[in-house]
């Protein structure tokens, strides 16, 4: 963290937020795919076209609806309905389980069918994507027209019907295409606040925190109109709100300035071996765990950073995956492997062989390099891996190798 | 077993039992209160295997005997009573019974032997120390206790008594604290002992006027304040070499108000990140800077200190909290801290030392990123 560069200014949220300039030339789309769960399976199983359906999260009674068909609603089903309460309800609807392949499919397909638009596309979930059009119009033509181009495209190569909200930011698009239920609407720049104003508040993401859910229903706001009105007496809004209020100050007059990012560019540290001979001999796939975990561990030091969350993906010679997450506490090499290796024996549950491991570190925060008084086992271990580090800096990562490391990558 | 006495005299020694009792515990006993009447006195005892607390409160005996009963209904029902008189019934059958002018509530006891005996303390060394140095060096250092249950040995305060004073040393591994009192007559007595936390902060909390007297066993240590009696085990593990640790050679010296520093880094801290707490010192010659900055919240602060510094301009960082904490336990008006590099321990003290006292403290740095 650098600490000197200061100006001469006291920084204020709220005024920042007032005097941020917003760019009203911004062409964000937003595609979402409605009940795209229940499309899928109509796709793979053209006789549920017209039966009433329903998909459930888990068969386990405690299990919900994720999504279901017109013909299920009619008999009363609605979306989180528990599967005790449909089972007792209803003996027409047909349950299917939650079919997470198939719908990472189809996703990754329409992924690619509308990547042909623009090379700006954010995955929002199993069923949204955000498309950066921005630049666009010249090329081709008025926004709306390129909606429906892409709607089109979407519904030859897959099948599946969604809709586009079109505005200058991601929220409103967003919002647009949770709240429109025509295929395409398009909220003109400067118009956002009054495209928000009827809404209820709960369309608005820093809504759904708890203490600003409480506190605006113990005032009776019921639409979007009244928070501004609120934000109109800034030191009002901020008392009520504390450290919520800029954001839902910002939120409340439309204004996103987050951007479009593609999955490629999202903030991660990406480890992958593919195996050039697929195997399930442990001591070979813990060797290469322990490899990606050092690779990993270096670029956290390098960044002095920890994260948050870690993947650890295993790719199975049958087409199977399975994968267990947990959390990167420490940056020296032992901490990483020890955490990786408890989630790669938590996720190898099956005797099959594998082909890739993956590991994937995400939702960085700061790492503090905090002295001891005692050499402890944390600090040896940070000592003897910025020492390895040194070598492999000065002569390759492969220069400085374990022993069941070596000997693992020799016999893959 | 059947006695007589005040609402208030029961309450106040079942609140000062209640700290000995665990909240959650596999030993269903452990939740009681053992009441001990005899002729002579009559007793309440708490314990929750770590520390064991003793009361002795005022009756009117009528029947002795001995009972345990649920700590936490005796004490809630006792915090509900007005004024009055309570009498306690306890059968042969362990039925017990509160009887009081408001009403009479029963209530099923345990039988007395089941509740863990007192250990043995026999064969240990009495030792007489004045209530408030006591206080004085439990203040003084119980703050610096790690709280990491994998590191024992740091979950207590080392106390070293010799015929020079006493020495008491806390540390969590990135502060350390050692005060000595030099005034302290041991009565021949010389060993060293760590103490949990837990006995040292039940110390803090309790009005001692007079002596303590302290009798220090093999393994364990028991306070007697008055008619009421303290006892903890001592934490049979080495201490570290806590002199190894304590530079010598700190050459750059830092004189500061310490109220005016402490408001400061107070001030900015409240911008730091939320989960490193960093802040930076900038020493000039005149003045000290404290900086932090915060890009997650794009907040950052700034606070400037009038200060005298002997020796080249130096930034260092700390942890907010850790800072906080060992400059707010400097006596007297002037602090005066001594560094080395930005990356090696700094020595806090008083630039005015209280007569028979020494106090240090050790304060590790966070290594900041270029």
């Amino acid at each position: 963290m650098g600490l000197n560069a200061w100006s001469s200014e006291p920084f204020n949220p709220l005024e920042f937020t007032v005097s941020f300039v917003f760019n009203n030339d911004q062409d964000i789309f937003h595609i979402r795919l409605k009940e795209l769960e229940l499309q899928a399976e109509r796709i793979v199983d053209p006789g549920l076209k017209t039966r009433p359906v329903a998909i459930i999260s888990s068969p386990h009674p405690s299990g919900t609806i994720v999504s279901l068909s017109p013909e299920a609603e009619e008999e009363g089903l609605f979306h989180g309905m528990k599967v005790s309460i449909v089972r007792k309800m209803s003996h027409g609807v047909q349950l299917l389980p939650y079919n997470q392949s198939l719908y990472a499919k189809v996703n990754r397909y329409v992924y690619q069918s509308i990547s042909m638009f623009t090379p700006i596309v954010e995955p929002e979930g199993v069923d949204g994507f955000y498309l950066d059009m921005s630049g666009m119009r010249a090329i081709r033509g008025h926004v709306q027209n390129t909606g429906l181009s892409i709607i089109h495209r979407i519904q030859e190569q897959t099948s599946l019907s969604g809709v586009v909200g079109i505005s200058v930011n991601k929220l409103v698009s967003r919002i647009v295409t949770s709240v429109v239920p025509e295929t395409i609407h398009e909220v003109q720049g400067g118009n956002e606040a009054k495209f928000l104003s009827p809404l209820k508040p709960l369309v608005l993401p820093t809504v759904k925190e708890k203490p600003v859910h409480r506190l605006l229903r113990f005032l009776w706001v019921e639409q979007v109109s009244h928070i501004q009105s609120m934000v109109g007496q800034p030191d009002e809004f901020r008392t009520l709100f504390g450290m919520f209020s800029v954001q839902l100050a910002r939120e409340a007059k439309g204004q996103d300035s987050s951007i479009v990012k593609p999955p490629q560019l999202r903030d991660h540290i990406l480890e992958q071996t593919v195996l050039p001979e697929d195997t399930n001999d442990e001591m070979v796939l813990h060797a290469i765990v322990k490899d990606l975990a050092e690779q990993v561990a270096f670029k956290l030091r390098k960044r002095h950073q920890l994260a948050d969350k870690v993947r650890l993906e295993i790719h199975y010679t049958d087409g199977h995956q399975r994968h267990r997450v947990g959390k990167i506490k420490g940056i020296d090499d032992s901490s990483v492997i020890a955490v990786c290796r408890r989630l790669f024996d938590k996720a190898n549950e099956r005797r099959n062989r594998v082909r890739t491991i993956l590991i994937d570190a995400c939702e960085f925060r700061p790492y503090v390099d905090q002295a001891n008084l005692f050499m402890t086992e944390a600090s040896r271990n940070m000592a003897v891996s910025k020492a390895v580090e040194k070598v492999r800096l000065k002569y390759g990562v492969r220069s400085l190798q374990t022993a069941d490391v070596f000997q693992a990558l020799g016999r893959v | 077993m059947k006695f007589s006495t005040s609402k208030t005299e029961l309450q106040q020694a079942l609140q000062k039992l209640s700290k000995a009792t665990p909240t959650r515990s596999t030993l269903p006993i452990l939740g009681c209160v053992l009441i001990e009447s005899t002729e002579e006195k009559t007793t309440l005892r708490a314990t929750d295997l770590e520390i064991t607390i003793q009361a002795e409160i005022p009756v009117s005996l009528e029947q002795a005997g001995a009972t345990a009963l649920p700590l936490k209904t005796l004490l809630d029902i006792t915090n509900e009573l007005p004024e009055t008189r309570i009498t306690l019934t306890v059968d042969d059958k362990d039925r017990a019974a509160i009887i009081t002018d408001a009403g009479e509530y029963d209530l099923m006891a345990k039988p007395a032997d089941e509740f863990p005996a007192v250990p043995d303390t026999s064969g240990s060394q009495k030792v007489d120390v004045p209530g408030d140095m006591l206080k004085n060096i439990i203040g003084a250092t119980s703050f610096a206790v790690s709280r990491d249950e994998l590191k024992p040995a740091l979950t207590g305060v080392l106390f070293r008594i010799s015929s020079a004073g006493i020495t008491a040393v806390s540390t969590d591994g990135h502060r350390l604290v050692k005060y000595t009192r030099k005034d302290f007559n041991a009565n021949g007595f010389t060993g060293d002992m760590i103490v949990p936390r837990k006995f040292l902060a039940f110390m803090l909390t309790q009005s001692i006027t007079g002596d303590v007297s302290l009798l220090i066993g093999e393994n364990h240590l028991t306070a007697k304040i008055g008619n009421d009696m303290v006892l903890t085990r001592i934490i049979d593990e080495r201490f570290p070499d806590y002199e190894s640790v304590i530079p010598k050679e700190n050459d750059k010296t830092l004189k500061a108000d310490k109220n005016a520093l402490l408001g400061a880094i107070r001030r900015v801290s409240i911008f730091s990140n939320k989960s490193t707490h960093q802040v930076a010192l900038n020493m000039e010659a005149t003045f000290c800077k404290i900086t932090t900055e915060d890009p997650e919240k794009s907040s950052k602060a700034q606070e400037q200190v009038a200060a005298e510094f002997d020796g080249e301009a130096l930034t260092i960082g700390y942890n907010a909290d850790y800072l906080k904490d060992v400059v707010n336990h400097v006596s007297g008006d002037k602090i005066v801290v001594e560094f080395s590099t930005s990356i090696s321990a700094a020595l806090f003290s008083s630039e005015n030392a209280e007569e028979n006292t020494e106090s240090l403290m050790l304060l590790m740095p966070i290594r900041l990123n270029d």
